[in-house]
């Protein structure tokens, strides 16, 4: 970043010759750096979008818009209130994957995926109410939408999510 | 009922490793960094060191006159910053933020020892390089500048050394100092003319 000057069109010559000599950096032993990055604690990793999610979910439930629905291959809905969902994502470098969404309040560490057997893809199923359903991939910290789910216009609010709608049971 | 035999919906992605696994951190804002680094992404918070150390080495050392003080001070406050990094707003650049944090540490580490004897010890690194690089006149001048500095009264140094080293504005040092803008161009200003006369006349001790 550009930063302005000080003024110095009026320093003398030899405070202008000091303040040259007293910005030049000072030299990052090897030692210190390595003691210093030794002693900062392992921070739990903890997507960013916790701080997000009450925007999220304020976000859906007041604009009430953007109902578009996820490419769904659902046939039937079973009984009762709640749905089973398979949600899956490949991701085959990933070292933890989990799904995020309003569901589970956009925490990382409530729905943990699970790795299949092709090493590549993760998979969780879930049960979800019908309604509208604001969700992402959590993949190693970063935010992922669903290729093949509808976009959600909270996108707008610097959170990348997808969209799945949950029908009610005999309904479509 | 929820004993179902299998999903009713299925959504499938794709994500590839080079999203996730190594991201390149060099071009990334600070604001960003701070981002990773709370995602648990260690890597972003030594990127984060390796941008602003140098900085915070030679503020500290301008200030306390002690290398091994500086080093002390400016790995406490890399630790502090670590811990508060939650609270970091980025409407703030980082710098300005984390120098807040360092300011506050110089202080404190002059106020513990203030019944100790001043001494003036210089960056062991800018005298190594100066041994190579500057002739034998450049490198009493750099003493003489280092003792002139320290001679000056700490809000004065202070505030010339943000202003005039760290290059912060007069908004921003008025947000991490809590001083007063008449006040702190008057300190700089005092500042000035204090070093142009201790370097015109030679250090008087």
């Amino acid at each position: 970043m550009t930063r302005p000057q000080p003024d110095l069109d009026e320093t003398p010559l030899v405070l202008k010759q000091a303040i040259a000599e007293l910005r030049e950096g000072s030299v990052v032993p090897d030692e210190w750096r390595a003691e210093l990055l030794a002693k900062v604690p392992r921070r739990r990793r903890r997507p960013a979008i916790v701080r997000w999610a009450p925007i999220a979910i304020a976000a859906a439930i007041c604009l009430g818009v953007g109902m578009k629905v996820g490419r769904t291959r659902s046939e039937s809905m079973v009984g009762g209130s709640a749905s089973r969902v398979r949600f899956s994502i490949r991701a085959p470098l990933a070292a933890r994957v989990s799904l995020v969404g309003d569901f589970d309040r956009w925490d990382p560490a409530a729905v943990p995926m699970r790795r299949d057997g092709d090493g590549e893809t993760w998979t969780v199923d879930v049960h979800l109410p019908p309604g509208r359903h604001v969700f992402a991939y959590a993949v190693d910290g970063d935010l992922k939408t669903d290729p093949n789910a509808a976009r959600a216009v909270e996108d707008d609010f610097g959170v990348p999510s997808s969209v799945i709608v949950v029908a009610t049971a005999g309904g479509r | 009922m929820s004993s179902l035999a299998r999903p009713t919906q299925l959504f499938t992605g794709d994500v590839t490793g080079a999203a996730t696994a190594e991201v390149p951190l060099v071009g990334m804002t600070d604001g960003a960094l701070v981002r990773r680094t709370l995602d648990g992404d260690a890597r972003a918070f030594t990127e984060l060191v390796d941008r602003h150390a140098s900085a915070c080495l030679r503020y500290a050392t301008r200030m306390l006159g002690e290398r091994s003080d500086a080093e002390d001070v400016a790995q406490e406050t890399f630790l502090r910053a670590f811990k508060a990094l939650e609270s970091y707003d980025e409407a703030l650049p980082f710098r300005t933020w984390l120098f807040s944090i360092l300011i506050n540490r110089c202080r404190t580490a002059m106020t513990q020892r203030m019944r100790r004897e001043r001494r003036v010890v210089f960056d062991n690194d800018a005298l190594e390089r100066s041994t190579v690089e500057a002739t034998q006149v450049a490198v009493e001048l750099r003493e003489e500048l280092a003792k002139a500095i320290a001679a000056l009264p700490p809000d004065q140094r202070e505030a010339f050394l943000l202003r005039h080293v760290e290059d912060l504005s007069y908004e921003e040092i008025m947000s991490v100092t809590g001083a007063g803008m008449s006040a702190l161009k008057m300190r700089v200003k005092r500042a000035c003319e204090r070093l142009q006369q201790l370097l015109a006349e030679g250090v008087r001790r």
